[in-house]
């Protein structure tokens, strides 16, 4: 073989296999893009199933948590204060006039204070208050009425320009908030609770603090639906891109914070 | 018995296959695979025994079939890519290439010579129209998976065979008087129709397989 022809094969060799692994390399960028990028919509599609899932849930619980509050509020209040109404209506005796226009005027008060407070829980069988009022007034009225069922101290604080967020991310925020608070009523032995909304422009900041007797954040020390709740409120934080911190010393209390960002994820 | 080489089974079989699964091709851009597939396959048969047996110069007829098959393709990606852009360019080539080639023929390389020159422009152009499919099958990611639909096996056939083909057009001057050469480039170009052929095979039956989930 001459050393041209052999050059020659040599090129056509070089150029045929340079051009030819030039397509595989080609080929095989496609599929793994492809392949990439599909696993990300699908990724991205479970998350946004998880996130309307975990919505539709939180909406659930919040109805569950209102229907419960009212169920105690009519057997422990308006209850209460119709069957003392009905006691001094009871014990009036017209034939004895004297204390009979202090019983009157007390159950005329006692009436209409029960009328009162059952116009205030008929608002709040709008289940849909979340939407309706927005997150800063619906935390504000969960605390009143806790303030109100409890010996609880509570504050309620914003700082800066309040804004709303949309609707379903107020909705999973106000849930966290009503889980923490039932976590507080329930384990924390406080005397207050003070919650903190920071407006900022890229990000709300909330805050929840009871002076309670704390927890140690170990999960073997954690009570086991105790520990699912707080899983629970992390999870649902991280479907709406937020940050989910809780912090506690026994014996001085326990601090949630969750930051929200502005920008939709 | 005629024996042929081992590249026209592949063609016979795409033949065949375009035959078997042409309900499924009907209404779609490859409507026109089998009678183009026959074309190739009489030119084969035609040139093999011109140019083996005959011992005739058949560079004309390769001249000719070479360019009906580039026409062809871009054919196939007109209506086959989306940008409306992009079909303008493979339009455009459908329009222009004949009249290039003729001038190739008339002018310059002659009727008894191979076309390589307009071979090479042919051979870039549909590489370059395969780059474009693949490019909007990157921007479309949800378009099915990548090896169930058809055209990607199409254009993959002919991205390779295309790649093969361009270093002998290139180098085409001194091969045609190197007899080793040749010969080497011949093996090499039996194996891209191998799998030109064998990618067209895939394309029909994915094909076929996507009508038949569609009609389910």
């Amino acid at each position: 073989m001459s050393k041209e022809s052999r050059e020659i094969i040599i090129a056509l060799i070089a150029g045929t296999s340079t051009l030819l692994l030039l397509g595989v390399l080609m080929i095989s960028f496609l599929i793994l893009y492809r392949s990439r990028h599909r696993k990300l919509i699908r990724e991205r599609e479970q998350l946004k199933l998880s996130y309307e899932r975990e919505l539709l849930k939180s909406q659930l619980e919040i109805q569950e948590q209102t229907f419960r509050h009212i169920s105690q509020e009519i057997h422990d209040n308006i209850g209460q204060m119709l069957s003392l109404a009905r006691l001094n209506i009871s014990t009036m005796d017209p034939t004895q006039p004297t204390g009979m226009e202090q019983k009157i005027s007390d159950s005329k008060k006692l009436v209409s204070q029960a009328i009162y407070d059952l116009r205030n829980l008929s608002h709040g069988l709008n289940t849909d208050y979340v939407a309706d009022m927005g997150l800063a007034r619906a935390i504000e009225h969960e605390l009143e009425m806790i303030r109100k069922s409890s010996e609880q101290e509570t504050v309620f604080q914003t700082e800066g320009d309040v804004y709303r967020l949309d609707k379903q991310r107020e909705v999973i925020i106000y849930r966290i908030v009503q889980e923490t608070l039932n976590n507080i009523l329930k384990h924390a032995a406080s005397r207050k609770i003070i919650i903190h909304l920071h407006y900022r422009p890229e990000e709300i900041t909330l805050t929840i603090t009871d002076n309670g007797k704390g927890f140690d954040l170990t999960p073997l020390d954690l009570d086991k639906s105790f520990g699912l709740g707080i899983k629970n409120m992390h999870n649902r934080a991280r479907l709406m891109g937020a940050r989910f911190q809780i912090s506690s010393t026994l014996g001085e209390g326990t601090s949630v914070l969750v930051n929200v960002p502005v920008a939709n994820t | 018995m005629l024996h042929l080489p081992i590249y026209m089974y592949a063609e016979l079989g795409a033949l065949v296959t375009s035959l078997l699964t042409y309900r499924a091709l009907k209404g779609t851009a490859f409507r026109l695979f089998p009678f183009f597939l026959f074309f190739i396959v009489a030119v084969e048969l035609a040139g093999d025994y011109t140019g083996r047996v005959l011992h005739y110069n058949n560079a004309w007829l390769y001249n000719i079939s070479t360019t009906l098959e580039f026409i062809f393709y871009a054919f196939i990606f007109s209506r086959t890519l989306r940008h409306p852009a992009y079909k303008k360019i493979t339009l455009g080539f459908m329009a222009v290439f004949p009249m290039l080639v003729l001038l190739n023929m008339f002018f310059i390389q002659g009727l008894t010579e191979f076309h390589s020159y307009t071979n090479a422009l042919g051979s870039i152009l549909m590489v370059f129209f395969c780059c474009l499919f693949f490019y909007e099958l990157l921007l479309n990611p949800l378009e099915g998976e990548l090896h169930k639909v058809p055209m990607f096996w199409v254009s993959t056939g002919i991205l390779f065979f295309y790649l093969g083909d361009l270093s002998f057009d290139l180098l085409y001057n001194l091969l045609k008087n190197d007899a080793m050469g040749r010969d080497l480039f011949k093996s090499i170009n039996n194996n891209l129709i191998l799998i030109l052929y064998s990618c067209f095979i895939i394309a029909f039956l994915c094909q076929r397989s996507l009508v038949k989930s569609l009609s389910h």
